[in-house]
C-alpha cells in the first residue's frame, strides 16, 4: 500500500508538483488577508475581566495610555527659556490630529488652585507664551504649594517636567510617537534635553520595533539554514528542495490565519523561523538516507531509491512530526493568552504540512530534478573516522557519559529553583533605545510611568463627598503609599485639599480634606467658576458617583506589579467593599499583571502536557515503556538545562522565553526519536552492539549534526536580535537543541549499551 | 480668461452684495442691541449640564439683575441642589473697570473673592462664556465686524444670517471665538440661532434661543441651548417666573447680602 503510494508518486510527479504549487498559491492568498495586532493588550483574552475594567476606565475617564515628552533642564525647568518651550511645544502638539481636543497636560495648560487675598484662584501655571524671569520663580512657588504636581507634573528635583497628551484611538500611539519624537529631536538646545514616553509610546512603539526587527532576523535564520543545508549536501537542488517544503509549511500555517481572521501577533513573528527549522530537518533526514543509499546500492534505480528512501523514513518522520505536534499542542492547550494559543496551533498546522509536502512534493521534485549524488556521500569511510570515532567512545564508557548526564541535570536542577516569572515590557527594547532611556527619566525623577488605576462607585450621585468616603480613600491613598515602588497617587480628594488649603489663607496646616460634603460640593462650583466643564473628567464622573484613583510606580516589573495588586486588592476587599462603596483595580499594571501571572502555571502545565503527549506518542510508536521513556529523557535534561542557564544568567521566565519549553520538547525530541528508531533498525543489521553505535553515529548522527546545526545557527540568529526577548528566545532554543541533539546520542546509546552488558 | 471672469464676476458680486440687503449689517445689530430687556428682572433659573456620557448637574437657582446705566450688577442664589443650597454669586459686570465677581460658600460662611475672568472663560461649568452671558443676547460692536450673509426664511420666520468675525487676533485670543454667525429673527431682532467657530475656525458651539415670548412686553427667551460639538457637553437654561416688575433694591448686591440671604 504505501509502497504502492511512493511508486505512484514517482511516477506523477508533474500533478503532485501542481497540487502543492496550487496549495501554496491557494494559502498565499489567504496570508494576504492576515491582520496584525501588535498591542499588549492581545495578549490577554477579550473577556478577561482586567480587560473589561481597563476598558471602562476609557469610557468613564477617557484614560488611555498616554504619551509623554520629557523636558529636562539640569539647571532646572523654572526659567523662562524651557517655560517657553512647554508653552510652545504644548500648542504645538495640541494641533496634532491624533491628540484629543484639550488633550495636553502640561504647565501650560494644567490649573493652578491657590490661595489668593479673600479668594481663590484657579488658573494655568504658564500664562502666555513669553514667561519672565519673575514669573517663572512665581511658578515655581506654586509648585512648592501644589503637592499633587510635584513628580506628576514637574519631577521632584525641579529638573524635568512633563507633557503629557492624550490620544483619540491608541491605534495611533506609533504615528504620534514618531510626530513626537521628530517634534523632541528639533527642539533640543545644549543645556535642554527631550525624551518621548509613556506607556502608550511602549505600546506604539514596540509593535514596529519588533516587526522590524523580526523581519530582518527571519530571513537571516531562513539564509543560514539554507547555507548549513548546503554544506551537508553540497547541492543547490538540495536547498531548492528545502525550499519548497519550508514555503508549502509556513505559507499553508501563515494561510491559515489568515483564513479564520487569526491576527499576527508579536510572537508570531517566531512562527516561520520555527516552522523552516522543522521543515529543514524533514528534507534533511530524507535526502540523507537517499544519498545513503545510493552510495550503498549504486545499482538501484533512481525512483526505486527514492521509493525505498520514503519507505524507510516516512516513519520516523512521520513521527517526529507527531511529537513535534504534540510539543506545540502543550503549549496550546495550557496557555490562556490568545497568541500563544494560535501559536501553538498554527504551528501545528505548519509541521502537518511539512510532512506532508516532505513524502509527497519532496519525492516528485526528486525525480523531475533526477537527483544524481551528492559529493559528500561518495566515500563511506571518510565520513566514518570521525563520528564513528564517537561512537566509539561513548559504546566503550557508557557509565561515564551517563555519570557526566547526571552532572548537567543536577545543575539543570539547581538553576531550576533559581528561575523567577518576571517581565517588564520596557525591557524589549535595547538599553539604549530613547524609549528606556525616558523611562529611567520619568521612574528616576518623577513618581513613575508605570500607572494602578482604581476605580472607585459610592453608588449615588455626589456619593463621593460623604465624609467617610473621602476619608476612607485619603486612607487608601496612604496605605498605597507604604508598598514598594508605590511614589504616589491623584485623586479628587488632593485636589479638595488643595481647594481648602487656598480658601483658608493658604495655611499648609488645611491641607486637608474639606470639613463638610456641602463644602466639597461647594468648592468644586467654585472651581468651576473659571474652568471648563469637562475639567476633572479624567477623574471623577459628571454626577460625582464614581471616581478613579491614579497610583504611580516606578517600575514596569510583573513581580513588583504582583505584590502591589494583590496587596491594595486585598486591602480594597477589607476597607473599601460596601454596599455603598466599591472599588475595582483597573490600568496598565493590572493588566501587566493578570497578562503575564498565567505563566506562573501554564509555563508547566506546557511542558507536563507536552512531556506527557510525547511520551505518549513514542510508546505508541516504540511499544515500549522503555523506549518511550529513554525518548522522553533527552528533553528532560535539554528543557533541565535552559531551566538552568536561565537561573544562573538571571533570565526571566517571561511572556517569551516561556515559549522556548515547548518548542524545544517538539524541536529536541526529533533527535531522541531519529536515534531510537535508528538503533531499531541497525539491530536487524547487526548484533554487536559497539557496531551499532558506530553505524548510528556515521549515519543518522551525520543527518541529525546537520539537522541540529541548522536549526541552532537559524535560532542562534535571532541572538543579535535588538529586541531583547527575542535574543533570550533564541539563545534558549538554540542551547536546547544543542543538548537534546548531544544527549540523545549520548544517553540512548550509553543506556543500550549498558543494557546489552547487563543481559550478557 | 475664464478664471479671471469668474473672479471679477465674484468680487463685484460681493461688493454689492451688502448694499442689496434692505438693512446694513449694523443696522441689524443696532436694532439687536436697542431691545428693550428691562431695567431689572427676577427670574428662575433652572441650569441642567449634560457631559457627553448623558450624565447630568442640575442647579435650581433665583437670579437677580439690574442696570445701573451702562454697568449692570446680578447676583445668583443656588436653591438646589441641597448641598449647594444657600450658595450665592455676585456679579458686577462695569465697563470701565474690570468685572467683580464674588461667592459665598454657606459651609465656611465666607463670602470669597472669584478672580477677575477673562472674556473668554467658561462660566460656571457651563458651555458659555462670561462674554455670553455678560452680553446676553447683545453684541458688542467695538469687538466685531459684521456682514449680512443672507436673509432667509424657515418655518415662516424671517431671518438676517449675520456673521460677526473679532476685528483683530487678540480678540480672537481673548474672546475664543474666531467667527459667530446668528440667524437673526427679522420681527423681533434676538438671535434664534448663532454657531460659534473656536480660535482655529472649527466648528465650536452651537446656541438655540427656544420658546421666545413677551412677559410685561417685553420678548424674553425662556431657554437657551448651548451645546459644544468638541466636548459634547450640552447647557440647557431655564427661565421661569420672569418677572420685569419687581422692585430689585440696590442693597440685593452687597457682599453682606450674599451672606444675609442664607
Amino acid at each position: 500500500m504505501k509502497r504502492e503510494f511512493f511508486t505512484w508518486v514517482t511516477k506523477n510527479p508533474k500533478k503532485i508538483m501542481l497540487v502543492g504549487l496550487l496549495l501554496i498559491l491557494f494559502f498565499a492568498y489567504g496570508a494576504t488577508k492576515i491582520i496584525k495586532d501588535t498591542s499588549a493588550d492581545a495578549f490577554i483574552s477579550k473577556d478577561h475581566p482586567a480587560l473589561i475594567n481597563k476598558n471602562k476606565l476609557v469610557e468613564l475617564f477617557g484614560l488611555e495610555d498616554p504619551l509623554v515628552v520629557v523636558i529636562e533642564n539640569t539647571q532646572g525647568v523654572f526659567n523662562p527659556k524651557t517655560l517657553d518651550l512647554v508653552y510652545k511645544l504644548s500648542e504645538e502638539i495640541q494641533t496634532y490630529k491624533e491628540v484629543k481636543n484639550d488633550g495636553v497636560t502640561s504647565l501650560s495648560t494644567q490649573k493652578n488652585i491657590y490661595g489668593v487675598e479673600d479668594g481663590m484662584e484657579v488658573e494655568n501655571f504658564i500664562l502666555n507664551k513669553n514667561t519672565t524671569l519673575s514669573q517663572a520663580k512665581q511658578i515655581e512657588g506654586h509648585i512648592d504649594s501644589f503637592p499633587l504636581m510635584q513628580g506628576t507634573l514637574v519631577s521632584l528635583d525641579k529638573k524635568a517636567t512633563l507633557i503629557i497628551a492624550d490620544m483619540i484611538n491608541i491605534n495611533d500611539a506609533e504615528i504620534l510617537y514618531f510626530k513626537l519624537l521628530e517634534l523632541a529631536d528639533k527642539s533640543k538646545t545644549n543645556d535642554i534635553k527631550l525624551y518621548v514616553a509613556g506607556e502608550g509610546a511602549v505600546s506604539g512603539y514596540m509593535g514596529s520595533y519588533i516587526d522590524k526587527d523580526a523581519k530582518v532576523l527571519n530571513l537571516l535564520a531562513g539564509l543560514i539554514i539554507m547555507v548549513v543545508l548546503y554544506i551537508a549536501f553540497r547541492k543547490l537542488g538540495a536547498v531548492l528542495l528545502a525550499n519548497l517544503v519550508i514555503l508549502g509549511s509556513t505559507i499553508t500555517a501563515l494561510g491559515f490565519m489568515g483564513m479564520n481572521g487569526v491576527a499576527f501577533f508579536i510572537i508570531t513573528n517566531a512562527l516561520p523561523v520555527v516552522l523552516i527549522g522543522i521543515s529543514v530537518a524533514d528534507t534533511i533526514h530524507i535526502l540523507s538516507t537517499f544519498f545513503e543509499r545510493r552510495r550503498d546500492f549504486p545499482e538501484e534505480k533512481h525512483k526505486p531509491a527514492i521509493v525505498e528512501t520514503l519507505l524507510e523514513m516516512w516513519r520516523p518522520i512521520g513521527l517526529t512530526t507527531l511529537t513535534t505536534m504534540a510539543g506545540f499542542l502543550g503549549l496550546s492547550l495550557s496557555s490562556t493568552m490568545p497568541p500563544m494559543i494560535y501559536f501553538g496551533l498554527f504551528a501545528m498546522v505548519g509541521v502537518a504540512m511539512a510532512w506532508l509536502f516532505s513524502v509527497t512534493v519532496l519525492p516528485a521534485m526528486m525525480t523531475l530534478l533526477k537527483l544524481k549524488q551528492s559529493s559528500r556521500f561518495i566515500t563511506k569511510e571518510k565520513q566514518n573516522q570521525v563520528l564513528g570515532k564517537l561512537g566509539h567512545l561513548v559504546a566503550t564508557y557508557p557509565k561515564a557519559v551517563l555519570s557526566f548526564v547526571v552532572l548537567i541535570a543536577i545543575f539543570g536542577l539547581s538553576g531550576f529553583v533559581k528561575v523567577i516569572v518576571n517581565e517588564n515590557r520596557i525591557t524589549v527594547f535595547n538599553e539604549n533605545e530613547p524609549i528606556v532611556l525616558a523611562d529611567k527619566v520619568i521612574n528616576g525623577r518623577f513618581k513613575g510611568s508605570h500607572y494602578l488605576d482604581i476605580l472607585i462607585d459610592s453608588s449615588s450621585p455626589e456619593g463621593l463627598f460623604e465624609l467617610d468616603v473621602m476619608n476612607k480613600i485619603e486612607a487608601l491613598q496612604s496605605y498605597a503609599k507604604t508598598l514598594p515602588y508605590v511614589q504616589g497617587s491623584v485623586a479628587y480628594t488632593d485636589y479638595l485639599k488643595q481647594m481648602n488649603k487656598s480658601l483658608n489663607e493658604a495655611d499648609e496646616k488645611q491641607y486637608v480634606l474639606p470639613p463638610s460634603p456641602e463644602a466639597a460640593s461647594q468648592y468644586f462650583l467654585l472651581y468651576s467658576a473659571r474652568a471648563a466643564a469637562d475639567d476633572f473628567e479624567d477623574i471623577l464622573d459628571y454626577d460625582f458617583q464614581k471616581a478613579n484613583v491614579r497610583i504611580y510606580i516606578n517600575t514596569g516589573e510583573y513581580i513588583h506589579d504582583k505584590e502591589i495588586v494583590t496587596k491594595i486588592q486585598s486591602y480594597l476587599d477589607k476597607h473599601i467593599s460596601s454596599e455603598n462603596l466599591k472599588a475595582q483595580i483597573s490600568g496598565r499594571a493590572n493588566i501587566d499583571y493578570h497578562w503575564v501571572k498565567p505563566i506562573e502555571t501554564s509555563h508547566f502545565q506546557s511542558v507536563g502536557i507536552s512531556l506527557l503527549l510525547v511520551f505518549l506518542m513514542a510508546y505508541a510508536s516504540f511499544r515500549s515503556l522503555g523506549t518511550a521513556t529513554l525518548v522522553t529523557v533527552p528533553v528532560v535534561l535539554s528543557i533541565l538545562m535552559i531551566y538552568g542557564i536561565m537561573g544562573y544568567n538571571g533570565i526571566w521566565l517571561g511572556i517569551g522565553t516561556s515559549m522556548f519549553a515547548a518548542i524545544a520538547i517538539g524541536l529536541g525530541v526529533d533527535f531522541a526519536v531519529h536515534t531510537a528508531q535508528r538503533f531499531e533498525s541497525l539491530m536487524e543489521q547487526t548484533s554487536n552492539i559497539k557496531e551499532q553505535v558506530i553505524l548510528l553515529y556515521s549515519s543518522t548522527g551525520r543527518a541529525l549534526f546537520f539537522n541540529a546545526m541548522a536549526l541552532t545557527l537559524g535560532f542562534g540568529v535571532l541572538a543579535s536580535s535588538k529586541v531583547v526577548p527575542l535574543v533570550e528566545f533564541g539563545i534558549l532554543v538554540s542551547v536546547a537543541i544543542v543538548s537534546s541533539f548531544l544527549f540523545s546520542l549520548l544517553i540512548i546509546p550509553a543506556v543500550m549499551v549498558l543494557k546489552k552488558e547487563k543481559k550478557s | 480668461m475664464k478664471n479671471i471672469l469668474k473672479t471679477l464676476t465674484t468680487i463685484v458680486g460681493l461688493s454689492l452684495g451688502s448694499s442689496l440687503f434692505a438693512m446694513d449689517a449694523l443696522e441689524v445689530v443696532k436694532k439687536v442691541n436697542e431691545r428693550e430687556d428691562g431695567l431689572s428682572v427676577v427670574r428662575d433659573l433652572k441650569m441642567e449640564l449634560i457631559d457627553k456620557r448623558g450624565k447630568q448637574r442640575v442647579r435650581e437657582t433665583i437670579s437677580y439683575r439690574k442696570y445701573y446705566g451702562v454697568d449692570k450688577k446680578s447676583v445668583i442664589y443656588y436653591k438646589t441642589p441641597k448641598r449647594l443650597s444657600g450658595t450665592g454669586f455676585l456679579t458686577f459686570d462695569n465697563e470701565i473697570k474690570d468685572d467683580e465677581q464674588w461667592l459665598y460658600l454657606p459651609s465656611l460662611r465666607k463670602v470669597r473673592r472669584v478672580s477677575s475672568a477673562n472674556r473668554g472663560d467658561w462660566f460656571l461649568g457651563t458651555d458659555f462664556s462670561y462674554e455670553d452671558i455678560k452680553k446676553e443676547t447683545k453684541i458688542s460692536t467695538s469687538d466685531f465686524d459684521f456682514r449680512i450673509l443672507e436673509e432667509t426664511q424657515e418655518k415662516g420666520i424671517s431671518y438676517f444670517v449675520l456673521e460677526s468675525t473679532p476685528k483683530n487676533k487678540a480678540l480672537v485670543k481673548e474672546l475664543g471665538y474666531s467667527k459667530i454667525v446668528s440667524w437673526i429673527d427679522k420681527d423681533i431682532f434676538i438671535a434664534r440661532k448663532a454657531i460659534f467657530h473656536d480660535e482655529r475656525g472649527g466648528l465650536l458651539k452651537t446656541l438655540l434661543n427656544n420658546d421666545i415670548k413677551k412677559v410685561d412686553d417685553i420678548w424674553t427667551i425662556h431657554h437657551l441651548q448651548m451645546k459644544n460639538h468638541q466636548n459634547k457637553h450640552v447647557s440647557n437654561f431655564y427661565f421661569s417666573n420672569v418677572d420685569y416688575k419687581k422692585e430689585v433694591k440696590d442693597s440685593s448686591f452687597t457682599k453682606a447680602s450674599l451672606k444675609r440671604r442664607r
